[in-house]
C-alpha cells in the first residue's frame, strides 16, 4: 500500500494552496501600445518596453499600499500533537477601515494574526469570518482610536476579463517583502476537481510562489480580479486564482453575517457533456442529477439519479461542462434556508416539479482534540470533511494524528481510526474524549493502560494504549 | 574420519573401561598397566590403516556414514579409518559407505609404508569390506583367529586420537545379556570396530556391531563371514537397475494458473506452473507421486505426465487418483499401462532386516533428466514411529532395496499431518517409511485417500471452509488486557472475534464479538491447531479511497481489495482438515474457555469464488456482491449491487471513470444483484449503458456508448 499511497501523494502534489504570502498583479487588458497606462485600443499592436514597464509600475503604485504582509501563528493538530507554528500569507485591504480579504488557509486555526502595511504599520487583525469551501476569509484590523483611513483597492468588474488580459500578483512571498509579478490571465473559467464546489477559478501564469496566497490579482487599473490561493509544485507558469465575483459575494456574507451559510440538498449533479469521460446526454439544458446522499433533502424531495433539473424556483440552469456546475451548485447553497425551493426537473422525458427544502450545511470541519498524553490527536467526524468515516458512523470522533514516537503509534493506532469505546464507556464526543484523557492522565501511575474499541475498514478492533512513558519529558 | 566421530568412539571406550577396572577387581589386582598393554602386542603388526583420498565429484561433496568428509579433501588428507590385516592381502575394514564416485583410491598403512588396495568385496550381515592390497605390507603380519580361545576377553581398540594412532587394550565386559519384546536376544558390550583377543593377546575375533550373539558364533576369523564379492555386487546393482528404471520415474506435474486475486501485490504463493517429481510405480498403471501438496496446489492440478525411463520415450498422461491422507504422495492411474509391474514391496519386517547389506537408490531429477546413484547401505538401528510403528533411525536416505529379491524396503515419503499450519520442519526419518505400512496403506484403498485434497475446478478451486468471523490478532498487550495472557502464551496465538457473520457457523453457535479464539482441535489431529495471525497479513491500512481519481489505471490491478482476506489461518486450516468433519473451537469468553463443536461447513461465495462477468468491449469486470463485501460497505444480502473487479486501463468503462471496487447498483435504471441481472441488463442493452454506480457515500452516473465499443476498430485512411 505504501507504494501505491507514494504515487497518489506524488500525484495529489500537483496543485496546493501558497500559504506563505502571495500577491498577484493583474491588467485589465493586454499591454497597449502607446503610453503606459494608456486605453487598451490596441491590442492587436506590440507594447514597447518603456509602455510595459509603465503599465506595472501605474498598477504596482495603485495596489502595493493596499497589500497587506500577514503572520499568524497557527494549531496545527495533524502531526499527531497540537503544535502552533507560523504561517505567512497575504492579504488585500477592501476598505478604509481596515478590512483585509484573505485565504481561509492563511489565517485557519490561527490563534494571533499580525498585519504588517506597506507604510510598515504593524497590527493585529480579528478574524472576521472564513468560508473553508471558497478559501476565504475577513478580517479587519486592530486600528488605534485615531488612524487615518486606510488606503484600499476595489474590485474589478469580472464579466469584462478575457483570456489574454493582462495580470499581476501582488503579495509577499516566502515572507519576503511585497513583490509584484505578471503575467496574463491564461483561463477565466478554471475547474479543479475537489477544489469548485461553488466557484471556478481563474488561471494566471504570473508567478505565485508559496506566501503569495490572499494577495490579490489585479488589472491594469490596479482593481482586484481575483484573491491568489493556489500555485503548482511543478509544471510551469499555473497559478489560480479566486475571482472577484466570488470574493465579492462571499465577503459580503461574512461580513453581515459572519459565514456564509451555505444551504445543503445533498444533490451531486453532473454535466450533460464530460469530454473527459466520454459521456453525453441528450439534452440541451438543465443538469443531471448523479445522486441524492442518503437522508437528505433531495432524498426526501424524491429526487433520482438521472433527473434532469431545468430550474431551480424558476430560473432556468444548465450544465454543459463541469465548468457551469460551481455557479449551479451555488445557486443551490444559497436558496434559503428551510424554505422549499421548486425544482423543474424531467424525469424518463416527463417534466415534474419537486419542492426541495434545503437545510444549512453547517461545519464543514470537525473540532480537533489534542491528547498530549496519549500522543494523538482526535478530531469531529464532519459529513463534508471525512467522507468515508461518516460512511461507517455518522457522529463520532476520529483520530486525526498520530505523533511519531509516541504511545499511540507503540499501541498500532493509526490515523482515521475512529474511536469507538475508550475505558469501556461510548464515545461520540470531543468532550467524552477530553474527561477521560484528563482522567487518565491522573491515575497513569495505577492504571497506564486504556483500553479502546476503535473501528478500521469497518471492523471494529480492541486496542491497548500504554501511556506510562512520557515522550515530552525534556 | 571425522574427528567428531572418533572423539566420541574414545570417549565411549574410555567410559567403558572405567568401570571394567572396578569390576575385574582380579584383572585390576593382578595385571600392572604395561602388562596390560602387553596384550597389545601379539595383534600389534596386524592393526593397519585405511586411507581414503576422497574428492568432489560434479562439485559435489562426498556423503555417507561419515559425515564432514570434505573437510578432509580440503585439508589435502586421507580420511583414515581403522583396519585389520586378516591375510598376507586382505584387510577388514568398517565400511565408511562412500559412493566410489568420490574415491580416488585407498591405500592401506603400515608401520609409514603404504600399498595400494581395491574393494574385493561387502559382508552380507557385518558393517564391514573387505580389501584385496596390491602386495603385501612389509612389516605387518595377518592376524590368526583362535576361535576356540577362552576368556577372560579384552578388546584391542585401534583409532585416532590427540592426533596420533592409538591402541587402547579394555577388558571386555559381557555383563548386559538382552532380551527384546520381538523375541530378540542378544549381549550388549562396549567393543565396537575393534579386535577382540584373549588374555594372551591372542586375536579372538572382529567387533563390528557392538553385539554379540547369544553363543560362541561370533568368534573366529572374519574371512569366514559371508561375503559378496564386487563383481558379484556390481552385478547386483545391475541386476536391480533394470527394476528401478521400471519403478521409479520421473514425473511432471502442471497447475492451472491461479485465479487472479484482484489486486495483489508482488508475486504471489501459487508456485511454479511445473512440478518435477519422483514417481513410484505400483503396477503397470498405477502411480503413487511422491510429492506432498498441500490441497490449495492439489486443487489447481491440472495434468500429470509420467516419463518412463530411457531416451525418448513419450510421456504417458495419468489422471489423480487421490490423495493419500496419512502420507505425502497422491495416486495416479495411468492412460496407458506400462510394460513393468512397477516396484516390488517388500512386506517383511523392517527389523529382520538388520545389518543386510542393501542397496539404496538415489534418484536425481534436475531439470528434464534423471540420474541414479546406487549405494550399498545397512540399517543397524531404528525407532519406533507413529502409531507404534518402526522406522530406521538412520540411513543415506533415497530408495532402499534388498538386492536379494528386489524389493522396495524403505521409501522416501512423509508421513502427513493433516494441517497446513504445521511443523516444516519434518524430521528425516519421517521420510523413512518401510514398505509394508505403505503396501497396508494402498491396501486399504478409498479409505486412505483423503477427499478434501483433490483436484478442483477453476471456479472452486478458491473454495474455503468458513467459521463466519473476522477476526484481529491478538499480541501482548491485547492478552493482558483481556486477561488472557497465559493460555494465548502470552499474546502469540490466538484471535479476537471482530465479527460475527449473521446465519454463520459461529452465529448459529453464539460466538460473539470480543471472544477470543484460540485453538482448533479436530479429533483425528493429535496436535491441536493454535491459531495464529501473522500481524503482517491481517495488517489493515486506512483505504485511500479519496485517492482513486488520482491514481493512474496502471495501478489498478495491485491494490488489493479495501476487505481483509477470507483465506486466513483460521480458513485455511478448516479447508484442509476438511469439509464436513467435526472439530471443537476453543475460545475465550468473558474470562473463561468456552468450547464449541463444529462440523467444518464451506463458505457461501467470496470474493475469491464469486461469479464474475466481464463486458469485455469496455474492458470491464464485475462480481457478486459476496457476504464480506456486503459486510465492509454495510450492504444488506437484497440490496442491490455488483461489484467492479477489473478495470482494463484504456477500455471505455476507463476513460468514463469507472474504478475498481466501485459499486454498480443499477444497469439503465434497473437494480441489479448479482452478475446474472447485471449480465442480462447488458446484454439487452445495444446503444446506451447507462450504470449507476456508488463509491462508498459518492454516486453518480456513467454513460458508455456500447455501440461504438463494440464495433470493431476502423482503418485508418480511407475505407
Amino acid at each position: 500500500m505504501t507504494r501505491i499511497l507514494a504515487a497518489v501523494a506524488i500525484l495529489a502534489a500537483g496543485i496546493l494552496n501558497f500559504a506563505g504570502c502571495a500577491a498577484p498583479a493583474g491588467v485589465d487588458n493586454p499591454p497597449g501600445v502607446g503610453k503606459a497606462g494608456s486605453n487598451p485600443a490596441g491590442r492587436a499592436a506590440a507594447p514597447s518596453q518603456t509602455d510595459y514597464r509603465a503599465v506595472v509600475r501605474a498598477a504596482k503604485d495603485k495596489v502595493f499600499p493596499t497589500v497587506v504582509f500577514i503572520k499568524c501563528i497557527r494549531e496545527d493538530y495533524e502531526s499527531g500533537k497540537k503544535v502552533s507554528g507560523e504561517v505567512w500569507g497575504s492579504g488585500v485591504l477592501i476598505s478604509a477601515t481596515g478590512e483585509v480579504v484573505t485565504n481561509w488557509h492563511v489565517v485557519d486555526k490561527a490563534t494571533e494574526v499580525r498585519c504588517l502595511l506597506l507604510d510598515d504599520q504593524a497590527m493585529t487583525a480579528t478574524v472576521v469570518g472564513t468560508d473553508k469551501d471558497t478559501d476565504l476569509a475577513l478580517l479587519r484590523l486592530k486600528l488605534p482610536a485615531n488612524a487615518k483611513p486606510l488606503p484600499f483597492a476595489t474590485f474589478a468588474p469580472a464579466d469584462k476579463l478575457t483570456e489574454g488580459d493582462f495580470a499581476m500578483a501582488c503579495g509577499a512571498p516566502w515572507g519576503l517583502s511585497r513583490s509584484v509579478t505578471s503575467g496574463i490571465i491564461s483561463c477565466t473559467r478554471r475547474y479543479l476537481t475537489d477544489h469548485s464546489e461553488y466557484s471556478l477559478w481563474l488561471q494566471t501564469d504570473a508567478s505565485i510562489s508559496p506566501g503569495n496566497s490572499g494577495g490579490p490579482l489585479v488589472n491594469i487599473n490596479g482593481q482586484i480580479i481575483g484573491i491568489n490561493t493556489r500555485g503548482v509544485t511543478s509544471g510551469g507558469e499555473v497559478a489560480f486564482s479566486i475571482p472577484s465575483e466570488t470574493v465579492q459575494r462571499v465577503v459580503e456574507q461574512i461580513r453581515t453575517n459572519g459565514s456564509v451559510k451555505w444551504g445543503w440538498t445533498g444533490l451531486e449533479l453532473q454535466p450533460l457533456r464530460d469530454f473527459n469521460k466520454n459521456m453525453y446526454f441528450d439534452a440541451a439544458s438543465g443538469v443531471i442529477v448523479a445522486s441524492a446522499d442518503p437522508d437528505s433533502p433531495a432524498k426526501r424531495a424524491g429526487l433520482q439519479p438521472k433527473d434532469r433539473i431545468v430550474k431551480i424556483n424558476g430560473q432556468t440552469v444548465t450544465a454543459m461542462t463541469e465548468e457551469d456546475l460551481p455557479a449551479i451548485r451555488r445557486l443551490l447553497g444559497q436558496l434559503p434556508l428551510n424554505k422549499p425551493a421548486a425544482l423543474d426537473i424531467v424525469r424518463d422525458d416527463k417534466p415534474q416539479t419537486v419542492s426541495l427544502t434545503p437545510r444549512e450545511k453547517g461545519k464543514v470541519e470537525g473540532d480537533e482534540l489534542d491528547c498530549p498524553r496519549w500522543d494523538m490527536t482526535i478530531k469531529t467526524i464532519n459529513q463534508f470533511d471525512n467522507e468515508d468515516l461518516y460512511y461507517y458512523r455518522e457522529k463520532g470522533v476520529f483520530i486525526f494524528g498520530v505523533k511519531r514516537p509516541g504511545n499511540a503509534s507503540n499501541g498500532g493506532f493509526q490515523k482515521n481510526d475512529i474511536l469507538v469505546k475508550v475505558d469501556g464507556k461510548e464515545v461520540t464526543t470531543l468532550a467524552q474524549i477530553k474527561a477521560i484523557h484528563d482522567e487518565t492522565l491522573k491515575t497513569i501511575a495505577a492504571k497506564p493502560r486504556i483500553m479502546f474499541t476503535i473501528l478500521r475498514s469497518g471492523l471494529t478492533r480492541q486496542m491497548v494504549l500504554d501511556i506510562e512513558r512520557d515522550y515530552e519529558k525534556e | 574420519m571425522n574427528r567428531g566421530l572418533l572423539c566420541m568412539i574414545v570417549a565411549w571406550a574410555l567410559l567403558a573401561a572405567g568401570p571394567g577396572f572396578a569390576q575385574d577387581k582380579k584383572d585390576t589386582a593382578t595385571t600392572a598397566p604395561a602388562e596390560r598393554l602387553a596384550i597389545a602386542d601379539p595383534a600389534s603388526t596386524g592393526l593397519v590403516v585405511v586411507e581414503y583420498t576422497l574428492q568432489f565429484d560434479k562439485g559435489e561433496a562426498p556423503a555417507g556414514r561419515v559425515h564432514g568428509v570434505e573437510n578432509v579433501i580440503r585439508e589435502e588428507r586421507p580420511l583414515e579409518v581403522e583396519g585389520w590385516l586378516v591375510g598376507p592381502t586382505d584387510v577388514v575394514t568398517r565400511d565408511a559407505a562412500i559412493h566410489p564416485r568420490f574415491i580416488k583410491s585407498i591405500t592401506v598403512r603400515f608401520g609409514g609404508k603404504t600399498v595400494a588396495a581395491k574393494v574385493a568385496g561387502y559382508y552380507k550381515n557385518q558393517a564391514a569390506v573387505l580389501l584385496k592390497l596390491d602386495g603385501p605390507l612389509a612389516g605387518a603380519t595377518p592376524l590368526t583367529f583362535h576361535a576356540d580361545a577362552k576368556g577372560p576377553f579384552y578388546y584391542v581398540d585401534h583409532t585416532q586420537a590427540d592426533a596420533h594412532w592409538t591402541t587402547a587394550v579394555i577388558p571386555l565386559e559381557m555383563s548386559a545379556v538382552c532380551r527384546n519384546d520381538a523375541g530378540r536376544k542378544f549381549i550388549s558390550t562396549n567393543a565396537i570396530y575393534s579386535l577382540v583377543t584373549d588374555k594372551k593377546g591372542q586375536p579372538v575375533a572382529l567387533q563390528v556391531k557392538g553385539e554379540f550373539p547369544m553363543d560362541d558364533s561370533w568368534k573366529g576369523s572374519p574371512l569366514d563371514w559371508p561375503m559378496v564379492s564386487q563383481e558379484d555386487m556390481d552385478k547386483t546393482v545391475k541386476d536391480l537397475s533394470a527394476t528401478v528404471d521400471a519403478a521409479l520415474l520421473r514425473v511432471k506435474l502442471h497447475f492451472r494458473s491461479p485465479r487472479k486475486e484482484a489486486g495483489q501485490y508482488g508475486s504471489t504463493s501459487a508456485g511454479p506452473a511445473e512440478h518435477t517429481c519422483a514417481g513410484l510405480l505400483l503396477a503397470p498403471n498405477k502411480l503413487a507421486v511422491l510429492v506432498d501438496l498441500e490441497a490449495k496446489l492439489t486443487g489447481r492440478l491440472e495434468r500429470i505426465e509420467v516419463y518412463p525411463t530411457g531416451g525418448s520415450a513419450e510421456p504417458v498422461s495419468a489422471t489423480f487418483a487421490g490423495t493419500m491422507t496419512d502420507y505425502g504422495c497422491f495416486l495416479a492411474t495411468l492412460e496407458k499401462p506400462l510394460p513393468s509391474v512397477g516396484a516390488k514391496l517388500a512386506t517383511i519386517a523392517v527389523e529382520s532386516l538388520r545389518d543386510r547389506l542393501l542397496v539404496s537408490v538415489d534418484m536425481r531429477l534436475e531439470g528434464d533428466q534423471r540420474i541414479v546413484y546406487y549405494l550399498r547401505d545397512r540399517l543397524s538401528r531404528f525407532d519406533l514411529g507413529w502409531k507404534h510403528r518402526v522406522y530406521p533411525e538412520d540411513f543415506s536416505g533415497g530408495f532402499l532395496f534388498d538386492p536379494a529379491d528386489s524389493t522396495l524396503v524403505v521409501l522416501p515419503v512423509a508421513h502427513r499431518e493433516k494441517v497446513a499450519v504445521r511443523d516444516r520442519s519434518n524430521s528425516d526419518r519421517a521420510m523413512m517409511m518401510p514398505a509394508g505400512y505403505f503396501a497396508e496403506a494402498l491396501a486399504e484403498g478409498a479409505k486412505a485417500l483423503d477427499p478434501s485434497n483433490v483436484p478442483l475446478t477453476e471456479d472452486e478451486e478458491n473454495r474455503l471452509a468458513w467459521l463466519g468471523c473476522e477476526f484481529q490478532a491478538m499480541n501482548p498487550e491485547l492478552a493482558r488486557a483481556n486477561k488472557v495472557s497465559d493460555e494465548t502464551h502470552n499474546g502469540r496465538i490466538g484471535a479476537r472475534v471482530s465479527y460475527v457473520y449473521p446465519g454463520s457457523p459461529a452465529d448459529k453457535a453464539g460466538v460473539q464479538p470480543d471472544w477470543i479464539l484460540i485453538r482448533i482441535q479436530a479429533p483425528d489431529q493429535p496436535k491441536p491447531i493454535d491459531v495464529q495471525f501473522q500481524y503482517a497479513t491481517e495488517y489493515v491500512e486506512d483505504y485511500p479511497w479519496d485517492k482513486w481519481d488520482k491514481l493512474p489505471e496502471a495501478y489498478y490491478d495491485r491494490i488489493p481489495p479495501p476487505w481483509p482476506p477470507l483465506e486466513n489461518t483460521v480458513s485455511r486450516t478448516l479447508t484442509d482438515l476438511g469439509f464436513g468433519k467435526p472439530f471443537t473451537a476453543y475460545f475465550w469468553a468473558d474470562g473463561k474457555m468456552v468450547a464449541k463443536e463444529f462440523v467444518i461447513e464451506q463458505s457461501p461465495q467470496h470474493f475469491g469464488t464469486a461469479p464474475r462477468h466481464a463486458v469485455k468491449p469496455i474492458g470491464l469486470t464485475v462480481r457478486d456482491m459476496t457476504y464480506e463485501v456486503r459486510r465492509y460497505f454495510n450492504k444488506k444480502p437484497d440490496d442491490p449491487g455488483v461489484i467492479v473487479s477489473k478495470i482494463e486501463p484504456g477500455g471505455k468503462a476507463s476513460v468514463a471513470g469507472v474504478k475498481p471496487f466501485e459499486v454498480i447498483t443499477q444497469v439503465n435504471d434497473v437494480p441489479v444483484h448479482n452478475v446474472k441481472e447485471f449480465a442480462r441488463q447488458v446484454g439487452e442493452t445495444t446503444g446506451e449503458l447507462r450504470l449507476t454506480i456508488r463509491r462508498m457515500a459518492r454516486g453518480r452516473l456513467v454513460k458508455i456508448d456500447l455501440a461504438a465499443a463494440s464495433q470493431p476498430d476502423e482503418p485508418a485512411g480511407n475505407p
